[in-house]
């Protein structure tokens, strides 16, 4: 997918774990644990809001549009 | 350490009784009533088995519609009133009709028995969307069409190979093709369709699982 979540830059760039995000944004490790391994379909503005809050960053920095080779050629 | 464990086993419990409180009532309900249709399918399936093995071990005119076992009539389209004609003249060559025309019809009516069977197993455990009900859902759909077909094809098969096996009088090689083959067809492809729709609503549901 082009979309490539840095979730696990932007925790290691703060020192923080996994569970902590967890307790802080009320969200199940699991579904963070999806989401940083970058399995997830979608992201809710509600989710990407607290995680916002709670790393503060932006969305930008959480998510990182790259483009796929598929994708090049096809618009080349 | 025991008190801890104590809590710890108390949050767990209070967690699942959580669950089991979030679990909607539809639910509650699709769980209920799949138990009382699994436990008619098991009823119906042990009187099948059982009114067929009667009437196969008993060999007699079993080739009527109306043969019945107390009140429960074996429902068997390879014995109903269209095929009687085709029945006796198997009876007149000394062949038991019943086991040659009805063990098809049987065997396939319980294979449906048996998905459906499975199927509500599942659907008691609250599997609804799953892989795997589908997989059910389509063998009863695969099962239905492929009977509607045989069905059709069964007394041209039947005579055929009785034709070629024995000396008796030729029988007439002929195929049925009514309004009951054709919705059996029908139902069979209809299944079909519908454990189509239930295998995208599962990959919509997985998906919905990987919305963050």
């Amino acid at each position: 997918m082009a979309i490539i979540v840095n979730l696990d830059v932007m925790l290691a760039q703060r020192k923080l774990k996994l569970k902590d995000l967890s307790k802080q944004i009320d969200i199940t490790i699991q579904n963070l644990s999806v989401l940083k391994s970058g399995k997830a379909k979608a992201i809710r503005f509600t989710t990407l809001d607290a995680i916002c809050e709670a790393l503060d960053c932006c969305p930008g920095d959480i998510l990182q549009y790259q483009a796929d080779n598929n994708t090049e050629m096809e618009q080349d | 350490m025991i008190i801890i464990i104590i809590i710890t086993k108390k949050i767990i419990a209070i967690r699942m009784s959580d669950k089991d409180s979030k679990k909607t009532q539809t639910i509650h309900r699709i769980i209920r009533l799949s138990k009382i249709t699994k436990l008619m399918i098991l009823i119906g399936g042990a009187i099948h088995i059982s009114v067929f093995l009667f009437f196969v071990g008993l060999n007699s005119d079993a080739v009527q519609s109306k043969q019945s076992f107390g009140d429960n009539n074996v429902n068997l389209s390879a014995i109903s009133e269209k095929w009687s004609s085709y029945a006796s003249s198997l009876e007149s060559s000394g062949l038991n009709s019943f086991w040659i025309l009805g063990t098809v019809d049987f065997i396939a009516q319980l294979f449906v028995l048996f998905f459906l069977f499975k199927l509500f197993c599942l659907y008691e455990k609250g599997e609804i969307f799953m892989a795997q009900s589908c997989r059910y859902l389509q063998l009863i759909g695969i099962t239905l069409f492929s009977y509607g077909i045989v069905m059709i094809f069964l007394p041209s098969a039947v005579s055929f190979i009785i034709n070629l096996l024995f000396e008796f009088p030729k029988l007439e090689v002929n195929y049925y093709f009514g309004s009951a083959e054709l919705t059996q067809l029908i139902w069979g492809a209809v299944i079909l369709v519908i454990s189509s729709i239930m295998k995208e609503a599962c990959t919509m549901k997985d998906e919905q699982g990987l919305v963050i």
